[in-house]
């Protein structure tokens, strides 16, 4: 069974390379050959996409069928699974480490490029060759490690009975969703990127102002796939890694937000392309931009180019993704040339709805450009100068959080705007109520702590972006009784807003209003932090043998107030067979709609006198409710662009 | 040469870009100088001029038996490197999961002297291939029936 699994796993992924250098020969030769090819080509070409798809299905399904049969003598298998792991931590071992992970990106690329050449691309078949022969050329370079050189379907010389197991950190509910949606969500920007390199190579004028509109689907999914994998990694670091926070400026999760910023830009600035014929070439650079970060952070990620906790991931194939993207940039490069701005833009007035789009925009590029260079300078750092530079996460709070509290207020001025323009006085006339509530909050912020005045403005500015949004909504719906469900699809932007804001609300609260405090208490002793008294009763053991785990060892904690016990919390610590000296906490949490209570175990003695950890994040629920609702907001959005779409 | 409009909305909306992002860039470069943080092998920590002011992260494996917690939650522990050179960390604050015994870990802050270190932020490195007994665990481990 080993050997037909690796040799029809091997097959499948050697099939899909050999086809894939073939429609990339034919798609050149037809785009050299000014006849553009015939149409049984086209459907040929099409059918061989799909044809990828299914072997890379076929692959991934023998690899994963390899796991639940245990079938150790596969050397990715021993290496990510065993024998006691429950089907749904198999599904985890499937992606964790290199192999499995290219495997599943491979899938996900050919699923991708199949929907989108079945949904989208008769919208575009003025440039099917040069779009065809884009993913062909991505496809071979995703699938030329896979055949060569990070090889998934291997087979160890020697046999092996057991397996090492899944990573400890892995072990968790979050871990079965949050790597395949950002992997989704990093492929995903690989449209966009082919749509509008294509169009540029191709110099067709009449695409270069109509392309976002064409795959504004396309962008939204990426969009709400790279946030929702975001937001599940802050989930996942929130809830395992027990330091209280969601987001620790740690160069891995910098990566992966850095693919999700450009989209957002380009669903920005596309409203001038569609709307006034003007950023043609910006919304260029931008649509490629994404699938090259998704790119540079693979190489981050992979290479160990850079220091992070996400280290698992390493391996020598970084080097290879280095040739990749430097092939990404230069394509991108060379579209470039052929993109001839010759538009005026016209904006109407500095503070109207169109400047705000474009600064929106513009910040956002700046956060990319801050992350990319932050990751980039230890690299140059150590090439000249032999030295080693890590950048500390208060830099990123520094200079990332300014420019957030900037794409805050250029929102919250945004949000209350109208969305005609009629002269700088009246829009002046608007922003007046902005600027009294901001002052006050101003007096407030000094009467109550000065060195708060930051978080309190950014939650002053976040709470405005509610009212003007929620105000639009309403404006909106009342002015059209009769077709409120098409005119609720096109509230959407203002449903994304919201969605900024409350996140917004729940990230500086969480994070500038945190109390922490830890303590070393014994058995039957107690703790008083702020009106909590923390009751520490006993550690209890539980024998559990699955999934890895040897053992879990968890303190029994009581939680009063005001003399009632308002919860029982059991944090603990796992410990796992293959790596007994690498405990993995477990967080218990007292969800709260005002705040969590939020407690981990360090370590015990011999007497089981346990050091404890306490964050108290008030309204941290806020950040994920934020987090649904921009959510949903994307996904009114699909539903109304494919509403359009369709007609 | 044209004049520049400087009440033309677009020339304000340019202006306004320019001005932001030199004012970031002032702000950036300022930042930067107490963000560098230099990473060292403990051999290299070693060999460095001690210098109080510099933070540093220095990457090594924790010692057995090195760990000693206190009741204030700071953790004292050495870590090695290449040739065996041990170096000193006293650490306040929370440690990680699947920090332990022999683990890679990297703790960042100042040098206390020539092979001593004061952190306060430690992360874990972490590695399949690296397996131990489970009698090598730091924290205590009831004997229990398998």
């Amino acid at each position: 069974m080993t050997y037909l699994i690796s040799t029809f796993g091997y097959l499948s992924l050697f099939f899909s390379l050999i086809l894939a250098m073939t429609t990339l020969l034919v798609c050149l030769y037809s785009i050299a050959d000014k006849q553009k090819g015939s149409l049984k080509i086209r459907i040929i070409i099409r059918y061989i996409f799909y044809l990828i798809a299914l072997l890379s299905l076929i692959s991934s399904i023998l690899l994963f069928f390899a796991i639940i049969n245990d079938e150790f003598n596969i050397s990715y298998v021993y290496g990510v699974s065993s024998s006691d792991l429950e089907l749904k931590y198999k599904w985890a071992s499937l992606y964790s480490s290199q192999e499995g992970s290219l495997l599943l990106w491979l899938f996900l690329l050919a699923s991708m490029i199949a929907i989108f050449i079945r949904t989208t691309l008769q919208a575009l078949n003025k440039i099917e060759f040069h779009i065809m022969a884009i993913f062909s050329a991505i496809l071979i370079f995703t699938l030329i490690p896979l055949v060569f050189f990070t090889q998934p379907f291997k087979i160890s010389t020697i046999e092996q009975i057991e397996g090492l197991g899944l990573n400890p950190l892995l072990v968790d509910p979050a871990m079965l969703i949050h790597p395949p949606v950002l992997l989704s969500g990093l492929v995903s920007t690989a449209i966009p990127f082919t749509v509008a390199t294509s169009i540029a190579i191709a110099k067709n004028s009449t695409l270069f102002t109509n392309w976002t509109l064409l795959i504004r689907r396309w962008i939204l999914l990426a969009i709400f796939l790279l946030t929702l994998g975001n937001i599940l990694g802050a989930w996942w670091a929130y809830t395992v890694l027990g330091w209280g926070g969601f987001w620790g400026w740690d160069p891995v999760e910098n990566s992966a937000v850095l693919a999700l910023l450009p989209m957002i830009a380009l669903l920005h600035n596309s409203y001038f392309t569609n709307q006034k014929k003007a950023f043609t070439h910006m919304n260029i650079f931008l649509g490629s931009l994404g699938f090259i970060l998704a790119i540079f952070t693979t190489f981050n990620v992979r290479s160990g180019a850079i220091d992070s906790v996400h280290s698992f991931a390493q391996s020598d194939t970084g080097y290879y993704y280095l040739i990749y993207l430097t092939f990404l940039v230069l394509l991108n490069i060379y579209s470039l040339m052929f993109v001839q701005p010759k538009e005026k833009v016209r904006i109407p007035g500095l503070l109207s709805k169109e400047s705000t789009l474009i600064f929106n925009a513009f910040i956002n590029l700046l956060i990319t450009l801050s992350i990319v260079s932050t990751l980039i300078l230890p690299i140059i750092f150590e090439i000249v100068k032999q030295e080693k530079i890590i950048i500390s996460p208060s830099f990123y709070n520094q200079t990332i959080g300014s420019l957030l509290l900037i794409l805050i207020i250029v929102l919250s001025i945004s949000s209350i705007l109208p969305p005609k323009y009629e002269s700088e006085k009246s829009s002046y006339k608007k922003i007046i109520p902005l600027c009294t509530m901001l002052f006050a909050f101003f007096i407030i912020a000094i009467a109550t702590n000065f060195d708060k005045f930051l978080p309190i403005f950014g939650i002053g500015c976040s709470i405005i972006i509610c009212y003007g949004s929620l105000r639009a909504i309403y404006t909106n719906l009342l002015k059209s009784k009769n077709n409120i469900k098409k005119n609720f699809l096109k509230q959407a932007s203002h449903l994304t807003h919201i969605g900024v804001a409350i996140f917004t609300i729940g990230a500086i609260s969480a994070t500038a209003f945190q109390t922490y405090q830890q303590f070393t208490i014994s058995p039957g002793n107690e703790y008083q932090l702020g009106d909590y008294n923390f009751v520490y009763h006993s550690l209890t053991y539980e024998n559990l043998n699955k999934n890895g785990i040897d053992m879990e060892v968890s303190a029994n904690i009581s939680v009063f107030k005001e003399n009632n016990m308002i919860a029982e919390l059991r944090p603990g610590k796992r410990f796992f067979n293959s790596n007994p000296n690498q405990p993995v906490g477990i967080v218990d949490i007292d969800r709260g709609v005002t705040k969590d209570i939020y407690l981990f175990v360090q370590t015990w003695d011999e007497e089981l006198n346990s050091q404890f950890h306490i964050y108290i994040n008030p309204f941290i629920n806020l950040l994920w409710l934020g987090g649904v609702i921009y959510l949903l907001g994307i996904t009114v959005a699909l539903v109304k662009y494919r509403v359009s779409y369709n007609e | 040469m044209k004049k520049i409009n400087f009440y033309n909305a677009k020339t304000q909306l340019i202006l306004l870009m320019i001005i932001s992002t030199i004012l970031f860039i002032v702000f950036a470069v300022y930042s930067a100088n107490n963000a560098f943080t230099y990473y060292l092998t403990p051999e290299e920590f070693i060999q460095k001029e001690y210098n109080p002011n510099l933070r540093i992260r220095v990457g090594g494996r924790v010692v057995e038996k090195s760990i000693k917690y206190n009741d204030l939650g700071i953790t004292k522990f050495e870590i090695f490197g290449e040739n065996n050179i041990k170096i000193s960390v006293t650490h306040e604050g929370m440690l990680p999961s699947l920090f332990g015994p022999r683990t890679f870990i990297i703790a960042e802050g100042l040098a206390i002297n020539s092979n001593a270190i004061r952190s306060k932020s430690v992360i874990v490195k972490h590695e399949n291939e690296f397996l131990t007994d489970l009698e090598d665990a730091d924290v205590y481990v009831p004997d229990y029936s398998r």
